[in-house]
């Protein structure tokens, strides 16, 4: 059944926008249940609900107008409702992610909240994440990312002192001839340091996590046309 | 010739000071949380002193660490495990492992493994744990973050390791603490994820939670104070762009400013380090600055913000509070200790030193802006050091 009513299909759609502007978790999942029983059809509104809300706070985040705490219950939102309409998505080719993305804070550091985020982020925008958590050796990265076979790696080092972490899981990504991309971010990168590790590529926010994971997965799936 | 101590207090004093101190902040790194430099200081001793807390032992590895670094400070002089716990815990070391043993009396006896450090360090912060389903009332707060009132603590042994530190150093160091701050021990308490939520859904909660967290501290405080400590280290993560200033304002100033307050009161130094703080948060900054803790350090310039020492001097004399807080340099550790030239080194630890003592007229002490990093020599940091006490000194 596909609904009829513009009007209302509109509704619904900003409504879930709305929701997680607002950081709504409980109208996210309402109006995504709505959307279900309305036949809204379910990818459109992750893309033109959800993400749209999403990436709206993560610019109110990068201007400052917004802070940790309301994008952390945004995504929430965000993600609550992406759990009940992804199921509906019929056609397998509209299911398809935008990648794999495994994705930990290195050894030694405990830090969570920029790569929970991002993971969140990520998320909403399309890739399959696997969030291996905190304090991992370089081993589990590259474990997890021959198991599910990642299309990125992503490491995340907040301190002074754990940041050489990624430098290692870089070379031992390609010491295990591992294709897929490395992506790296935290307080105490920058540019200098992502060449330097030889990593692929390296974020400064959330918006630029996603960017870069996107543009990563594409060259990813370029190169093995 | 001015002792470590001497030279730490007249920079917390007034008028310029003969010789500009010299600290390494976090420098209990390599004695407890990572063993990079351990091998340099504990001269064949075991890694796991760190856990059986041989208190000689560790003293002697102090005593290394002092003669090649030669800080003005000590720095962890905290609290350890009660002595009934030391009594009762043994460190089994056999060939595959090492392991920790509960012999409590009248319990069943317990082993489980103790691993070495990772090069990093462990952090000593709360894990990834989230209490939003357990703690939800006042009353919850009040069960859950038990109280300790300083009696019990120091009647519990807990202070031993400190009242070593200041018997061997009280006269020639100064002794620092480390307590924390209320904000960001409570949000760890709670789990950080939860307590970012706890900002918008109840913020009531939060703040009676900090609250409760202010109380413990204060309760530590007085420890301190008791026990011979010179000052306290607070650490606080919930600055820069973490959450907004208004919610800074209203829920973690007034529990950082009782605990000022009451080290103040006991004659203790106290020393904020509020992290990702520089000039794109000055209003955040001014609004720290207005509790007027003895000290203020902030961490070196990262990405997304500035921190330099000489735009701290300007806001504080800005302000008219240069006689009232002492700034702490922020050498960046990576950038300039681990991998600048020597010229670099040099140049940046003569530049700091010409802001503290010139621009900001001495109130000033010598610092790396956050840890040493695990890939820093001990040359490199001796060599640091030699270069902070030859610019130091009053010319």
């Amino acid at each position: 059944m596909s609904i009829e009513n513009v009007s209302n299909k509109k509704e619904i759609i900003d409504g879930l926008r709305n929701a997680v502007v607002n950081y709504d978790e409980e109208s996210a999942k309402r109006l995504a249940k709505e959307a279900i029983e309305k036949g809204v059809e379910p990818l459109e509104a992750i893309q033109e609900g959800l993400v749209k809300g999403i990436t709206e706070v993560g610019e109110k985040f990068s201007a400052k107008e917004a802070f940790l705490p309301e994008l952390v219950i945004a995504a929430e939102a965000c993600l609550a409702g992406i759990a009940l309409l992804k199921p509906q998505i019929k056609s397998k080719k509209q299911m398809k992610s935008l990648g794999k993305i495994v994705i930990g804070t290195v050894y030694g550091d405990i830090h969570f909240i920029g790569k929970k985020l991002v993971a969140m982020m990520l998320e909403a925008n399309g890739f399959e994440v696997y969030d291996i958590g905190e304090d991992q050796p370089v081993e589990a990265f590259i474990k997890k990312a021959k198991e599910v076979g990642a299309d990125i790696v992503g490491a995340s080092a907040l301190t002074t002192t754990t940041r050489f972490e990624q430098e290692e899981i870089v070379k031992a990504m390609r010491r295990e001839g591992l294709k897929a991309k490395i992506m790296i971010g935290g307080a105490v990168v920058d540019a200098a340091w992502a060449e330097m590790t030889g990593s692929d590529g390296y974020a400064d926010n959330l918006q630029d996590a996603v960017s870069l994971a996107k543009e990563l997965a594409e060259h990813g799936q370029e190169e093995t046309m | 010739m001015m002792t470590g101590k001497e030279r730490v207090l007249a920079a917390f004093g007034k008028g310029s000071p003969e010789d500009i101190p010299s600290v390494l902040c976090y420098a209990n790194l390599a004695m407890w949380r990572g063993p990079h430099f351990w091998d340099d200081f504990a001269e064949g001793k075991p890694w796991w002193i760190r856990n059986s807390w041989d208190i000689p032992k560790l003293l002697e590895v102090v005593e290394t660490q002092q003669r090649k670094i030669d800080m003005d400070w000590i720095w962890g002089a905290g609290l350890c495990p009660s002595r009934e716990w030391r009594k009762n815990h043994m460190v089994v070391p056999t060939a595959r492992a090492v392991y920790m043993r509960d012999i409590t009396p009248g319990s069943q006896v317990m082993q489980y493994r103790i691993e070495e450090p990772p090069p990093e360090g462990t952090h000593s912060v709360y894990p990834n744990v989230d209490l939003s389903g357990i703690i939800k009332t006042k009353e919850d707060v009040e069960k859950y973050v038990y109280m300790r009132n300083a009696e019990t603590i120091i009647e519990e042994g807990r202070t031993d390791w400190l009242e070593a530190l200041v018997k061997k150093y009280g006269e020639e160091k100064f002794i620092l603490s480390n307590v924390g701050s209320p904000f960001s021990r409570a949000c760890d308490f709670y789990g950080p994820m939860p307590s970012l939520k706890l900002f918008i859904r109840n913020p009531t909660l939060l703040k009676q939670l900090v609250d409760r967290m202010a109380d413990r501290i204060i309760e530590t405080i007085k420890v301190y104070a008791e026990m011979g400590s010179d000052g306290v280290w607070a650490w606080e993560w919930y600055t820069g762009e973490m959450i907004s200033l208004d919610r800074y304002n209203a829920i973690g100033k007034p529990a950082v400013q009782r605990c000022i307050r009451a080290a103040q009161k006991l004659g203790l130094k106290y020393i904020y380090y509020p992290t990702g703080v520089g000039k794109d948060w000055q209003a955040g900054f001014e609004s720290i600055l207005e509790m007027k803790p003895d000290g203020i350090h902030l961490e070196d310039s990262k990405k997304g913000f500035n921190a330099d020492v000489s735009w701290q001097a300007s806001v504080l004399k800005a302000l008219n509070l240069q006689d009232e807080i002492t700034i702490f340099g922020n050498v960046h550790p990576i950038n300039i200790l681990q991998e600048g030239t020597s010229e670099e080194l040099e140049r940046e630890v003569k530049r700091q030193n010409n802001v503290g003592r010139n621009e900001y007229a001495g109130k000033f002490i010598m610092d790396t802006g956050s840890p040493i990093t695990p890939e820093t020599t001990l040359e490199r940091v001796i060599e640091y050091m030699k270069l902070t006490r030859k610019y130091g000194r009053k010319s």
